[in-house]
């Protein structure tokens, strides 16, 4: 909240100030602690954060600086030693396993660096998995993943297997299958981390049209500084704490050591790919 | 699509799944073999009972089985033909006696001496010669399946029982002798020369009761009525003696303690590659899991999996059954396999792959989701 005031110190006093598109997730003091010997190690430590459907984000940081943790806490799938964490309203954190399961079913979508189809599946009936856990059923399932499929530009390839997929064409696969049920928030780990640097271009552009409509947030894991340069906003993570959040060229020093950090990173403020 | 799931997860590595049905169909052939023997068997011990026409069977008392009886006097089968609703009876004596062979070997056979007018009880399926013919004296039947056994190779033959003379008058088709003694079919008269039965003695009484008469009534008038013998139903002697036979000899705890055997080792070779199945696709249990499917969804996936393994291995054993059985022809031993032994079959090898199933479903509902950013 602090971040998102300095934003709003920055615009212009005359500029009438633009909507604010709703929360699709917000974390609040949210920490993680494994247990390590007789101590226990703070994987991430009391982050606090909105992000807004329409946004585009991007968390980066070295291995371990704990972005993953986070990701998968915001998906649901790991749970939170202390902090809340609210996705339409409800506490995922405070959820049973099945429940969580349940919101992660309805409202997140999951991308992979190894993109994790199912390899005995078609492309389509890759899609389709994901729209039956949804409960969407029969023609309709089928005719739903084959316009996921097109909106990812791979119609044409419904009917191939993974393994006949280039790495770019699998990923898109990914985001279609992400895209079921059209849910508010997707994930994305480490999307390009497997891909060339064209493939890597095509997939961070659909990533960013993904959010055009402002109805969907989409973060995204990443070491790849070329992804930031498409975002609308880079957190960067050290140790477990945010250290910067800002658009990528001008990014925002947050309460703790940004400045340093991202002196170190000119690729985050002069990103090689333009958008 | 958990369905397509399923079929795409196990036919994805043919040589797994084609373990899986090695498996599936073994425990489906040695389990259906095995109960299929026991049935047999058990049948074979009772054929002599199941095929009389008579409500009622009088013997001594604390006989425990066809086969086996102390003779009582033949005074009580007119005692029972004068028990209210008893609409005839008839004597029927079962014993052991030697057969000679033409060769010169011995035989153990069981006489069983019966009266050919009477439709009590018959030699059945007579694929060669005339009941009628029984009616002379120093006549038998035997089956066809024990000519080699007893060295008698054509209708009219004449053969040796306990030093008497015997002319074979007729061949059945498939009644077999529990004892391995085989049944020796003659009338009641010439068993009475065969066997050490007296004269004026009898092993049993075959009892028909009017119409309108109840049985169990009068059974109870019979016991009331004649000393020392017990009174049975048909199917109380019969499973009576299947009992016997089965279960205080040993023989039918052994069939299914070998039918248990195989579904053990179907259980644990079809849980060892069920499970190898699970684990290979383990990346993908867990991106579903991560996705949001529900236990039940997976559970389901992995269940379809048995299931569809279960269906398939038990069409496979069945028909293997069913082609051993006809391989084996009349000259093998009793398999009996009817409808419902079938369908049992059908239930317990789904039941087998679903429980096999559990150890994989154990280690899905311990997978950690987050091994899918690993």
């Amino acid at each position: 909240m602090i971040l998102n005031g300095l934003k709003l110190l920055s615009r212009r006093d005359d500029e009438p100030a633009p909507a604010l598109a709703p929360e699709a997730i917000i974390l609040r003091n949210v920490s993680k602690n494994y247990s390590a010997g007789k101590g226990a190690l703070a994987a991430v430590s009391a982050v606090s954060l909105d992000i807004r459907c329409g946004e585009l984000t991007v968390l980066m940081g070295p291995s371990g600086s704990g972005k993953t943790t986070l990701l998968s806490m915001m998906g649901g799938i790991l749970r939170p030693t202390e902090g809340e964490i609210i996705i339409c309203g409800q506490d995922l954190a405070a959820m049973p396993e099945e429940q969580r399961s349940a919101m992660r079913l309805a409202h997140v979508g999951f991308v992979f660096q190894s993109y994790n189809l199912f390899p005995t599946l078609t492309a389509r009936q890759n899609v389709e998995v994901a729209l039956d856990l949804k409960g969407i059923k029969g023609r309709q399932r089928r005719r739903s993943a084959l316009a996921l499929l097109d909106q990812v530009e791979l119609s044409d390839k419904a009917d191939e297997y993974p393994a006949d997929l280039s790495g770019g064409q699998k990923q898109r696969v990914a985001i279609a299958r992400a895209l079921a049920g059209s849910p508010n928030l997707i994930l994305a780990d480490e999307p390009t981390g497997a891909l060339d640097s064209v493939a890597g271009r095509r997939i961070t552009k659909l990533f960013r049209e993904l959010t055009r409509s402002k109805e969907r947030a989409v973060v995204i894991v990443t070491h790849d500084s070329r992804v930031a340069g498409f975002a609308d906003r880079v957190i960067q993570i050290e140790d477990g704490l945010i250290v910067a959040d800002g658009p990528p060229s001008r990014p925002n020093a947050g309460p703790a050591t940004l400045s340093a950090t991202m002196v170190r990173r000119p690729s985050l403020v002069e990103p090689a790919w333009a958008p | 699509m958990d369905s397509v799931l399923a079929v795409r997860n196990l036919v994805h590595d043919r040589v797994r799944l084609a373990i899986t049905l090695v498996g599936v169909v073994f425990a489906v052939v040695l389990i259906s073999i095995q109960i299929g023997l026991f049935l047999g068997f058990a049948s074979t011990t009772s054929s002599l009972i199941d095929h009389s026409q008579a409500d009622l069977w009088i013997m001594a008392a604390g006989t425990r089985n066809v086969d086996q009886s102390v003779a009582f006097s033949e005074r009580k089968l007119y005692q029972a033909l004068a028990v209210p609703g008893v609409r005839d009876a008839t004597r029927l004596n079962v014993d052991f006696a030697d057969f000679q062979r033409p060769d010169g070997g011995a035989e153990s056979v069981l006489v069983v001496g019966l009266n050919p007018d009477n439709d009590l009880l018959r030699p059945w399926d007579i694929v060669e010669g005339d009941l009628r013919d029984l009616r002379y004296p120093d006549t038998i039947m035997i089956d066809e399946l024990y000519r080699n056994k007893l060295g008698v190779t054509h209708l009219g033959q004449t053969v040796e029982i306990s030093g008497h003379r015997a002319q074979v008058v007729g061949f059945t088709r498939g009644i077999r002798s529990f004892t391995q003694s085989p049944y020796v079919f003659t009338s009641t008269r010439s068993a009475l020369d065969y066997s050490r039965v007296g004269i004026d003695q009898t092993k049993y009484v075959l009892v028909k009761t009017d119409p309108s008469a109840d049985v169990r009534t009068v059974q109870a008038a019979l016991a009331d009525s004649i000393a020392d013998v017990d009174v049975r139903t048909t199917g109380e002697f019969s499973r009576m003696t299947q009992f016997y036979w089965m279960f205080t000899t040993g023989a039918g705890l052994a069939l299914l303690v070998a039918a248990f055997m195989g579904l053990a080792v179907g259980i644990v070779v079809v849980s060892q590659t069920l499970y190898a199945t699970t684990v290979a696709h383990l990346a993908e249990f867990g991106t579903l899991r991560a996705m949001g499917a529900s236990n039940r969804y997976i559970h389901g996936v992995i269940i379809r999996q048995a299931v569809m393994a279960a269906l398939l291995g038990y069409v496979i054993g069945m028909l293997m059954t069913l082609i051993c059985i006809h391989m084996l022809g009349d000259s093998g031993p009793a398999i009996l396999v009817p409808g419902w032994l079938g369908a049992l079959m059908l239930v317990v090898t789904v039941l087998m792959c679903v429980a096999a199933a559990l150890i994989s479903i154990k280690k899905i509902t311990r997978l950690d989701p987050a091994m899918v950013f690993k």
